[in-house]
Protein backbone atom coordinates (compact mmCIF):
# COMPACT_ATOMS: atom_id res chain seq x y z
CA UNK A 1 0.00 0.00 0.00
CA UNK A 2 1.25 3.67 -0.94
CA UNK A 3 -1.76 5.70 0.00
CA UNK A 4 -4.54 5.60 2.46
CA UNK A 5 -6.62 8.41 2.99
CA UNK A 6 -8.55 6.46 5.65
CA UNK A 7 -12.21 6.58 6.33
CA UNK A 8 -12.16 3.69 3.39
CA UNK A 9 -14.22 1.26 5.87
CA UNK A 10 -16.07 3.92 7.86
CA UNK A 11 -19.47 5.75 8.04
CA UNK A 12 -19.06 8.79 6.68
CA UNK A 13 -15.98 8.85 3.44
CA UNK A 14 -16.44 12.86 3.63
CA UNK A 15 -14.23 13.23 7.14
CA UNK A 16 -11.58 11.68 4.21
CA UNK A 17 -8.49 14.62 3.15
CA UNK A 18 -9.55 15.57 -0.47
CA UNK A 19 -5.55 15.63 -1.37
CA UNK A 20 -3.77 13.15 -2.56
CA UNK A 21 -1.10 14.40 -3.88
CA UNK A 22 1.81 12.59 -5.69
CA UNK A 23 2.34 9.28 -4.86
CA UNK A 24 5.78 8.37 -4.76
CA UNK A 25 5.61 4.56 -6.11
CA UNK A 26 8.34 1.90 -5.07
CA UNK A 27 10.77 0.87 -7.58
CA UNK A 28 9.04 -1.50 -9.98
CA UNK A 29 9.24 -4.58 -11.54
CA UNK A 30 8.64 -4.96 -15.53
CA UNK A 31 4.89 -6.02 -14.85
CA UNK A 32 3.08 -4.53 -12.12
CA UNK A 33 -0.87 -4.45 -10.72
CA UNK A 34 -2.40 -0.89 -9.73
CA UNK A 35 -5.24 -1.29 -7.29
CA UNK A 36 -7.35 1.61 -6.50
CA UNK A 37 -9.89 0.95 -3.70
CA UNK A 38 -12.58 4.09 -4.08
CA UNK A 39 -15.03 4.10 -1.04
CA UNK A 40 -18.00 6.21 -1.05
CA UNK A 41 -20.84 6.94 1.50
CA UNK A 42 -22.36 10.27 0.17
CA UNK A 43 -21.03 12.12 -2.96
CA UNK A 44 -23.37 11.39 -5.76
CA UNK A 45 -20.72 11.04 -8.10
CA UNK A 46 -18.17 8.20 -7.30
CA UNK A 47 -15.68 6.74 -9.97
CA UNK A 48 -12.58 8.78 -11.78
CA UNK A 49 -14.03 12.00 -13.80
CA UNK A 50 -10.67 13.08 -14.61
CA UNK A 51 -7.78 10.03 -15.96
CA UNK A 52 -5.23 8.93 -13.38
CA UNK A 53 -1.37 10.25 -14.11
CA UNK A 54 1.34 8.14 -14.13
CA UNK A 55 5.38 8.36 -14.68
CA UNK A 56 7.94 9.82 -13.33
CA UNK A 57 7.67 11.34 -10.26
CA UNK A 58 9.99 14.07 -11.36
CA UNK A 59 7.33 15.70 -14.36
CA UNK A 60 4.26 14.25 -11.86
CA UNK A 61 5.53 17.16 -9.75
CA UNK A 62 6.47 19.46 -12.50
CA UNK A 63 2.96 19.15 -13.89
CA UNK A 64 1.28 19.71 -10.27
CA UNK A 65 3.47 22.62 -9.89
CA UNK A 66 1.92 23.83 -13.27
CA UNK A 67 -0.87 23.51 -12.59
CA UNK A 68 -0.70 25.75 -8.98
CA UNK A 69 0.87 28.54 -10.75
CA UNK A 70 -1.86 28.39 -13.30
CA UNK A 71 -4.42 28.75 -10.62
CA UNK A 72 -2.72 30.84 -8.44
CA UNK A 73 -2.22 33.44 -11.80
CA UNK A 74 -6.10 33.24 -12.35
CA UNK A 75 -6.87 33.58 -8.61
CA UNK A 76 -4.61 36.57 -8.11
CA UNK A 77 -6.05 37.87 -11.43
CA UNK A 78 -10.16 37.07 -10.11
CA UNK A 79 -8.63 39.12 -6.65
CA UNK A 80 -7.34 42.07 -8.44
CA UNK A 81 -10.29 42.41 -10.87
CA UNK A 82 -12.97 42.27 -7.49
CA UNK A 83 -10.97 44.52 -5.56
CA UNK A 84 -10.83 46.91 -8.31
CA UNK A 85 -14.35 47.04 -8.86
CA UNK A 86 -14.87 46.97 -5.16
CA UNK A 87 -13.20 50.89 -4.73
CA UNK A 88 -15.22 51.93 -7.77
CA UNK A 89 -18.33 50.99 -6.50
CA UNK A 90 -16.88 52.64 -3.18
CA UNK A 91 -15.88 55.69 -5.50
CA UNK A 92 -19.35 56.00 -7.46
CA UNK A 93 -21.65 54.61 -4.95
CA UNK A 94 -25.05 53.52 -6.33
CA UNK A 95 -23.70 51.26 -9.24
CA UNK A 96 -25.18 47.87 -7.56
CA UNK A 97 -23.49 46.43 -11.20
CA UNK A 98 -20.10 47.14 -9.95
CA UNK A 99 -20.71 45.61 -6.14
CA UNK A 100 -21.88 42.09 -8.27
CA UNK A 101 -19.20 42.25 -10.48
CA UNK A 102 -16.73 42.32 -7.44
CA UNK A 103 -18.70 39.44 -5.82
CA UNK A 104 -19.01 37.30 -8.81
CA UNK A 105 -15.03 37.62 -8.64
CA UNK A 106 -15.08 36.83 -5.32
CA UNK A 107 -16.63 33.96 -5.21
CA UNK A 108 -15.58 32.72 -8.46
CA UNK A 109 -11.74 33.01 -6.99
CA UNK A 110 -13.05 31.45 -3.65
CA UNK A 111 -14.75 28.60 -5.62
CA UNK A 112 -11.20 27.94 -7.84
CA UNK A 113 -9.50 27.47 -4.33
CA UNK A 114 -11.13 24.19 -3.46
CA UNK A 115 -11.67 23.06 -7.20
CA UNK A 116 -8.00 22.72 -7.99
CA UNK A 117 -5.54 21.75 -5.48
CA UNK A 118 -4.63 25.34 -3.82
CA UNK A 119 -6.40 25.65 -0.70
CA UNK A 120 -5.51 21.72 -0.04
CA UNK A 121 -1.84 22.81 -0.46
CA UNK A 122 -1.68 24.87 2.46
CA UNK A 123 -4.21 22.65 3.99
CA UNK A 124 -3.54 19.23 2.68
CA UNK A 125 -5.69 17.48 5.74
CA UNK A 126 -8.85 19.86 4.47
CA UNK A 127 -12.10 16.94 4.92
CA UNK A 128 -13.90 16.47 1.90
CA UNK A 129 -16.85 17.84 3.45
CA UNK A 130 -15.21 20.89 3.61
CA UNK A 131 -14.00 21.30 0.08
CA UNK A 132 -18.24 20.67 -0.91
CA UNK A 133 -19.75 22.87 1.26
CA UNK A 134 -16.85 25.65 0.42
CA UNK A 135 -17.47 24.97 -3.46
CA UNK A 136 -21.46 25.20 -2.66
CA UNK A 137 -21.12 27.77 -0.62
CA UNK A 138 -19.34 30.37 -3.19
CA UNK A 139 -21.47 28.96 -5.79
CA UNK A 140 -24.78 29.82 -3.95
CA UNK A 141 -23.26 33.09 -3.32
CA UNK A 142 -21.94 33.93 -7.08
CA UNK A 143 -25.32 32.92 -8.72
CA UNK A 144 -27.55 35.22 -7.62
CA UNK A 145 -24.68 38.00 -8.05
CA UNK A 146 -24.43 37.44 -11.20
CA UNK A 147 -28.39 37.28 -12.08
CA UNK A 148 -28.26 40.71 -11.05
CA UNK A 149 -25.31 41.38 -12.65
CA UNK A 150 -26.86 40.49 -15.81
CA UNK B 1 25.11 44.07 -49.22
CA UNK B 2 26.62 40.82 -47.06
CA UNK B 3 25.41 41.21 -44.06
CA UNK B 4 21.19 40.44 -45.38
CA UNK B 5 23.27 37.64 -47.09
CA UNK B 6 24.15 35.91 -43.85
CA UNK B 7 20.29 36.74 -42.23
CA UNK B 8 18.38 35.17 -44.42
CA UNK B 9 21.00 32.31 -44.96
CA UNK B 10 20.88 31.81 -40.71
CA UNK B 11 17.36 31.87 -40.81
CA UNK B 12 16.60 29.30 -43.54
CA UNK B 13 19.04 26.96 -41.54
CA UNK B 14 16.97 27.59 -38.65
CA UNK B 15 13.73 26.90 -40.78
CA UNK B 16 15.05 23.79 -41.83
CA UNK B 17 16.34 22.10 -38.62
CA UNK B 18 13.10 23.36 -36.64
CA UNK B 19 11.52 21.83 -39.70
CA UNK B 20 13.11 18.33 -39.24
CA UNK B 21 13.04 18.70 -35.73
CA UNK B 22 9.28 18.86 -35.55
CA UNK B 23 8.82 15.92 -38.41
CA UNK B 24 11.19 13.61 -36.59
CA UNK B 25 9.60 14.42 -32.93
CA UNK B 26 6.28 13.49 -34.53
CA UNK B 27 7.38 10.17 -36.30
CA UNK B 28 8.83 9.34 -32.31
CA UNK B 29 5.31 10.22 -31.42
CA UNK B 30 3.76 7.95 -33.92
CA UNK B 31 5.96 5.40 -33.08
CA UNK B 32 5.03 5.32 -29.83
CA UNK B 33 1.56 6.82 -29.24
CA UNK B 34 -0.19 7.38 -26.07
CA UNK B 35 -0.93 3.85 -23.95
CA UNK B 36 -4.33 3.01 -23.69
CA UNK B 37 -6.15 0.35 -20.70
CA UNK B 38 -7.59 -2.79 -22.74
CA UNK B 39 -9.26 -4.70 -20.48
CA UNK B 40 -7.19 -4.02 -17.43
CA UNK B 41 -4.16 -4.53 -19.21
CA UNK B 42 -1.54 -1.11 -20.48
CA UNK B 43 1.57 -1.79 -22.54
CA UNK B 44 4.29 1.25 -21.27
CA UNK B 45 7.00 -0.48 -22.95
CA UNK B 46 7.51 3.05 -24.74
CA UNK B 47 7.31 5.07 -21.00
CA UNK B 48 10.35 7.17 -20.92
CA UNK B 49 11.89 7.91 -17.70
CA UNK B 50 11.11 11.75 -18.28
CA UNK B 51 7.23 10.82 -19.40
CA UNK B 52 4.06 10.70 -17.92
CA UNK B 53 0.64 9.38 -19.04
CA UNK B 54 -2.77 9.14 -18.51
CA UNK B 55 -4.32 5.84 -17.38
CA UNK B 56 -7.43 6.46 -19.74
CA UNK B 57 -9.36 3.20 -20.89
CA UNK B 58 -10.86 -0.12 -19.74
CA UNK B 59 -10.00 -0.86 -16.34
CA UNK B 60 -10.52 -4.15 -14.42
CA UNK B 61 -13.50 -3.18 -11.75
CA UNK B 62 -14.92 -4.67 -8.92
CA UNK B 63 -17.82 -2.90 -6.81
CA UNK B 64 -20.09 -4.05 -3.96
CA UNK B 65 -22.22 -1.74 -3.00
CA UNK B 66 -22.97 -3.20 0.75
CA UNK B 67 -20.25 -5.87 1.92
CA UNK B 68 -23.79 -8.09 1.98
CA UNK B 69 -24.50 -6.86 -1.32
CA UNK B 70 -23.66 -9.21 -4.65
CA UNK B 71 -20.71 -7.72 -6.07
CA UNK B 72 -20.52 -6.40 -10.02
CA UNK B 73 -17.17 -7.58 -11.63
CA UNK B 74 -16.95 -6.26 -14.75
CA UNK B 75 -14.35 -3.14 -16.45
CA UNK B 76 -15.30 0.17 -16.04
CA UNK B 77 -14.18 3.45 -18.23
CA UNK B 78 -12.16 5.68 -16.60
CA UNK B 79 -12.69 8.66 -17.01
CA UNK B 80 -15.86 7.98 -15.77
CA UNK B 81 -18.40 7.76 -13.13
CA UNK B 82 -19.75 4.24 -11.59
CA UNK B 83 -23.26 4.99 -12.20
CA UNK B 84 -22.56 6.14 -15.70
CA UNK B 85 -22.02 2.55 -16.57
CA UNK B 86 -24.67 0.05 -18.11
CA UNK B 87 -25.72 -1.26 -16.30
CA UNK B 88 -25.68 1.95 -14.21
CA UNK B 89 -23.85 1.19 -10.42
CA UNK B 90 -24.74 2.87 -7.09
CA UNK B 91 -22.35 5.72 -6.24
CA UNK B 92 -22.34 4.29 -3.04
CA UNK B 93 -20.04 1.15 -1.69
CA UNK B 94 -16.77 0.12 -2.56
CA UNK B 95 -15.26 -0.28 -5.64
CA UNK B 96 -11.92 -1.69 -6.60
CA UNK B 97 -9.69 -0.48 -9.94
CA UNK B 98 -7.51 -3.22 -11.13
CA UNK B 99 -5.03 -2.37 -14.46
CA UNK B 100 -1.62 -4.36 -15.02
CA UNK B 101 0.82 -2.45 -16.52
CA UNK B 102 3.55 -3.62 -18.82
CA UNK B 103 7.16 -2.47 -18.69
CA UNK B 104 9.89 -3.01 -20.57
CA UNK B 105 12.11 -3.40 -17.40
CA UNK B 106 12.25 -2.05 -14.04
CA UNK B 107 11.26 1.08 -13.29
CA UNK B 108 12.66 3.52 -10.79
CA UNK B 109 11.06 7.03 -9.47
CA UNK B 110 7.93 6.40 -10.62
CA UNK B 111 4.79 7.88 -9.53
CA UNK B 112 1.21 8.54 -9.58
CA UNK B 113 -1.03 11.32 -9.44
CA UNK B 114 -4.92 11.03 -8.78
CA UNK B 115 -7.38 14.12 -9.64
CA UNK B 116 -9.35 15.18 -6.82
CA UNK B 117 -12.13 13.60 -6.02
CA UNK B 118 -15.26 13.62 -3.13
CA UNK B 119 -14.56 9.95 -1.91
CA UNK B 120 -12.04 7.72 0.53
CA UNK B 121 -9.35 6.05 -1.52
CA UNK B 122 -6.17 3.78 -1.29
CA UNK B 123 -4.03 2.80 -3.66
Amino acid sequence: MVYDSGYLDGVDTRQAPIRTGVIALPDLDSEITLLITPSNDYARNAGFGLPLEFGSIDVLQRDQQTENSLSAAIIAILAGFAIFNFTLWLARGQQLGLLMLSLISVTAGGHMLTSTTMLYNFFPETPIWVGSTWGWLTFLLGSPAGIIFF
Amino acid sequence: MYKPKITTVSTTGAVAVAFIWLTLSSVVQAACPLPVIVKGVAELSCLSSTDSVPLVGSWSFTHRETPSSQPFEGFIEVPGYWRNEDPPLSAMGLGVYRAKLIFDGPQSRMGLRLPLISVARRV
